[in-house]
Formats: structure tokens, C-alpha cells, sequence
């Protein structure tokens, strides 16, 4: 965490400490826009807030969601074929996880499920889906730390304070994200907050892929004339040489 | 020096794709060949997507495929009528293809039924032309070792819609080569491949035609069939990336020049020696991927919205 991001949080967190007496539970990022260009190598944002009333803390950032097809390969005739595949609905792109204590010590409830709070809840909407193939897909969002579970990474000052620096690599997707910080005491849902993040992608590669996907009949032809245009250049150049 | 590539969605090294497009630039000078059977391949190699890659290099061998045109136009050696029929049903044949080419997407088995592709065609004509080259070196005399299918198989020459074509000094069915443009078409959208490496064979061995025409009238139907099949990957698949065709391009222009000159001075056997030995290197490198164990069981897609 830099220096300014570390006194924006000191007086926010006072800040919020002071004004928000009458709320369970308050919390504040450092940035709410994360802009991605081609030399963008990941970034850290800092959540910060303050809770009011005794309970755990439990953060959960999501990216936007995609349907997800896993397949598994196996050997037919000495190939290796995709064979069986399970699809995977609404599944967030990004999801980190952190907790004021170890997350089994936390008393597990429904709502853990339906606010999907954890990582097999977040691959598996309303636990529907193969437990084995699940894996197999939050394995691979973890090796490409896109899912990330890390208890205990929120640290205190005081008793109400609290500060968590969250990680985004540099293969994040664009689209909008929410920082979602909640109370629990006991099992109980107590207090709630969520913080919008908006990530996107700049540049001239941004442009091109949005160009591509949003006009691809001229995307087409452009590319078609690209071509023609160079391969009609080299050839009167060679005539020339 | 990296670059990002915005639809493949992963940093190159931007010198590592200017070689290869200089290198099948080079190829395609010396032997007459698109050189799209080399840049698929190696993109995959690279963990470029293999449809990001198919599609590409189709981008790029329209550059390719009009520059050598142009030089073959110049010198006459191109037959139009041959050239459109070849045309029309590569025209069908792509289509059809990058049709399937979704299909196959869709139902995640393009990256097996790419390299099954590849490892056959490549196989074949690199064991045909091997033992070719061979033949002749030991022959010193360049004959011709196969007859046209035309004059050895006698229906077909009984085929409907007999054509004249008068450049080709031939006569025969408007149906072969419109099927020999399909099949052409059908490989260019699936594997990303200019689609001479089928076609010419077929014009010599299947159509008798004299091979001073052949590579001027394939590289004609090449131009159309490649930007048909750029133009439908970019509006069903989105997978042409034009930066990476733009890389490969730049490379290959500055290659094909070069190839040329070397060309020249290279006797034939050689050259197509050589060519069988790099065919043969990719199939075998692309078998042995086939049946060797994955290091990811699981693959993951994320489904189009």
C-alpha cells in the first residue's frame, strides 16, 4: 500500500468511525475504477471501514459473470478427446475472498449459499452442479489468481478498524464488480455494504477488441483490405526493385 | 519486445511473429506455397488459440496470395476460366466450412479435429513428395511420375457440362474442378491454410493441367476463398486478429522477396525435398501432441453470451 492510499485510510476510517455510530457496519475503497491498458501489470485496492457492533467480517469482491463450459479430456482410440463437459451458469469471473477469521471457524449458514460466499458456492449457483468438474474450474481461477482465498487477511486497529488490501492481476476481465462487506454475528446477517467497482478496459487493444465484437462486418472488410492493400503494395514494390 | 494481441488476448513476443512471417515468406518465394501451413501450426505452437490462429493466418494469406498473383498475372500464366470455376466452388466450400469450423467451436472439438487435419493431409503429401524428390534425384531427369486421373479414370471425362479451356489446352467436366475448389474451401476455413497445398496436386495429378499455370490459377481462386473466409471468421467466430495478421504480413512481404532470389538459384528437387521434410516435421510434432498425455485434463471455455 502506498503512503496516500495508507492516509486516505486513516482519515476516512476516523471519518467513517465518527459519522457512522448509527450503522452496524460502514466501509469505503480506495479507488472505485480500475482502468486496464496494455502495459497494465495488475493493481491493489485498499477496503477499509469500521464495524459498530460486535460479529465478523466477511469480504467477497466479484467480477462480472459468465457461463462457464469445463471439459474433460480422455483417451479414445490412444487420442486425448474432450469427452464429458458440464456447463456452469452465472459464474464470476474474478472472486476474492477474505474473512476476520479462519473461514471454517465461521458459522456456516444458508445464507452463505445464497449470498454465495465461498468458493464452491460461487462456481456452483444455489449448489446446483458437479463437485468434481467445480474443482476442476476453481483450481484453474486460482492458478490464474483470478479467485483468490485468503482468511484473516483483514487486519485490525482497535476493535472497530479494519483494513484489506485486495489483489487484482493483470488478466482481470473488464465490466463492473462489487466489493461486498458484511457483518455476521452469530450466523446472523447483522450489517451489510456494497462497493461498485468499475474496471475497463483503454487503449488502442480495447478499441480494436470492442471495434471487432461490436462492428464485425466492418471489422471484416477492414481486415480483408488491409491485406489486399499490403499485398498489392509488395508486389508493385518488387516490380520496382 | 512484447506486444498484446487484443483478440488472441495474450502478449507476443513481437519479433518472435516477424521472423515467422519472414521465414514463411521465404517458404512461399522459394516454393510457391502460401505458407499458411507453416504459420497455423506454429501459432499453436506458441499457445496462440488454434482458432484465433486459423483465422489469422487466413487474413494474411490474402496479402500473400495477391502479391504472388500479381507476379504470375504479369507473366501470363494464370487461367481465368479454370480459375473461376475453382472459384465458385471454394466460394460454397468456405462458407460450408467456417460453418462447421463454429460447429466444431461450439461443441469444443475444433483444437482435435484441427490437428487430426493437419497430421493426415501433412502426412500424406509429405510422404508422396518425399518419395517424389527422391525419385527424380535418382532420375536426374525431372519426368512426370503420375498420369492425370482424367486420362487414367475413364468416367471422368463422361461427367455432364464438358468445358473448353483453352490457356489449360484441356477439355473436361466444369464438375472437377468445382469440386476440387469445395474441398480447397472446406480446408482453408478449417485449418487456416491458403489451400495450394491440396489444390495444386489436384490441378497436376487430377486435372492434367500444365504446371506452368497451376500456381498463378490457384493463387487467383487462394485470394478470394482467404478473404471470403477472413470476412466470415470475423462475423461469426470474432477470432481474426489484425494485429497478429498485420505482424505476419509485414514479415512475409519482406520474406517473400528474399525467397524468390534463393528460389532461383535452387534446383526443384531440392526445394520440394526440403518442403517434405518440413511438412513431415509438423505432422509428426502435431501427432505426437495427439496421443501424449495433456498437462490440463480439464479445459475451461467461457460460453458466448
Amino acid at each position: 500500500m502506498n503512503v496516500r492510499g495508507f492516509l486516505l485510510f486513516i482519515v476516512s476510517a476516523l471519518f467513517i468511525s465518527g459519522l457512522a455510530q448509527a450503522k452496524p457496519l460502514v466501509a469505503d475503497l480506495s479507488q472505485y475504477r480500475i482502468e486496464i491498458d496494455s502495459s497494465f501489470n495488475g493493481t491493489r485496492l485498499l477496503l477499509f471501514g469500521s464495524r459498530n457492533d460486535i460479529g465478523d467480517i466477511v469480504v467477497v469482491v466479484r467480477g462480472p459473470e459468465r457461463n462457464f463450459i469445463v471439459r474433460r479430456k480422455e483417451r479414445v482410440a490412444g487420442i486425448w478427446v474432450n469427452h464429458r463437459e458440464r456447463y456452469f451458469e452465472n459464474v464470476p469471473t474474478y472472486y476474492a475472498l477474505a474473512a476476520s477469521k479462519p473461514f471454517s471457524e465461521l458459522r456456516h449458514t444458508e445464507l452463505f449459499n445464497s449470498l454465495r460466499i465461498g468458493l464452491k458456492q460461487a462456481v456452483m449457483e444455489n449448489g446446483v452442479g458437479d463437485p468434481v468438474f467445480a474443482k476442476a474450474l476453481i483450481e484453474r481461477e486460482q492458478a490464474s489468481q483470478l479467485y483468490s482465498y485468503e482468511p484473516q487477511k483483514i487486519s485490525f486497529m482497535g476493535e472497530s478498524l479494519f483494513k484489506l488490501v485486495v489483489p487484482f492481476p493483470d488478466n482481470i476481465p473488464g465490466g463492473d464488480y462489487s466489493a461486498d462487506v458484511y457483518l455476521f454475528n452469530d450466523g446472523q446477517l447483522t450489517g451489510m455494504q456494497s462497493i461498485p467497482i468499475h474496471v475497463q478496459k483503454i487503449g488502442f487493444d480495447a478499441w480494436i477488441y470492442d471495434f471487432a465484437h461490436a462492428h464485425s462486418v466492418l471489422y471484416g472488410i477492414f481486415a480483408v483490405l488491409l491485406a489486399l492493400t499490403i499485398g498489392w503494395g509488395a508486389s508493385s514494390l518488387m516490380r520496382r526493385v | 519486445m512484447d506486444i498484446y494481441l487484443p483478440i488472441a488476448e495474450m502478449s507476443v513476443n513481437i519479433f518472435g511473429i516477424l521472423a515467422l512471417g519472414l521465414i514463411t515468406g521465404i517458404l512461399s518465394g522459394m516454393l510457391g506455397v502460401g505458407g499458411g501451413f507453416l504459420t497455423t501450426p506454429f501459432l499453436m505452437f506458441i499457445g496462440i488459440p488454434a482458432p484465433v490462429a486459423v483465422a489469422s493466418s487466413a487474413n494474411q494469406i490474402v496479402a500473400t496470395s495477391l502479391s504472388g498473383f500479381l507476379a504470375h498475372r504479369r507473366r501470363g500464366n494464370v487461367d481465368f476460366r479454370m480459375g473461376v470455376l475453382l472459384l465458385l466452388g471454394g466460394m460454397v466450400g468456405s462458407s460450408a466450412g467456417v460453418w462447421l469450423f463454429s460447429l466444431l467451436k461450439r461443441s469444443g472439438h475444433i483444437d482435435l479435429v484441427i490437428s487430426l487435419l493437419y497430421v493426415t493431409l501433412f502426412g500424406f503429401i509429405g510422404v508422396t513428395m518425399g518419395l517424389e524428390s527422391l525419385r527424380s534425384l535418382k532420375q536426374t531427369h525431372e519426368q512426370p511420375i503420375f498420369t492425370a486421373a482424367v486420362t487414367r479414370f475413364v468416367w471422368l471425362s463422361r461427367l455432364p457440362l464438358m468445358t473448353d479451356f483453352p490457356r489449360s489446352k484441356l477439355r473436361l467436366s466444369a464438375l472437377l474442378p468445382l469440386a476440387i475448389g469445395f474441398c480447397s474451401g472446406i480446408l482453408v476455413s478449417l485449418l487456416g491454410i491458403g489451400g495450394g497445398f491440396f489444390m495444386i496436386p489436384a490441378m497436376i495429378y487430377v486435372l492434367g493441367m500444365p504446371t506452368s499455370v497451376v500456381i498463378g490459377t490457384s493463387l487467383f481462386q487462394v485470394i478470394f476463398i482467404t478473404a471470403n473466409v477472413t470476412f466470415l471468421q470475423a462475423i461469426s467466430t470474432h477470432t481474426v486478429d489484425i494485429i497478429l495478421a498485420a505482424l505476419l504480413l509485414t514479415g512475409s512481404v519482406v520474406g517473400a522477396q528474399m525467397g524468390t532470389r534463393i528460389g532461383s538459384r535452387l534446383p526443384a528437387v531440392h526445394l520440394r525435398g526440403m518442403l517434405a521434410f518440413i511438412v513431415l516435421t509438423i505432422a509428426l510434432k502435431l501427432a505426437f501432441g495427439l496421443f501424449s498425455t495433456p498437462d490440463e485434463i480439464y479445459s475451461i471455455t467461457v460460453d458466448a453470451p
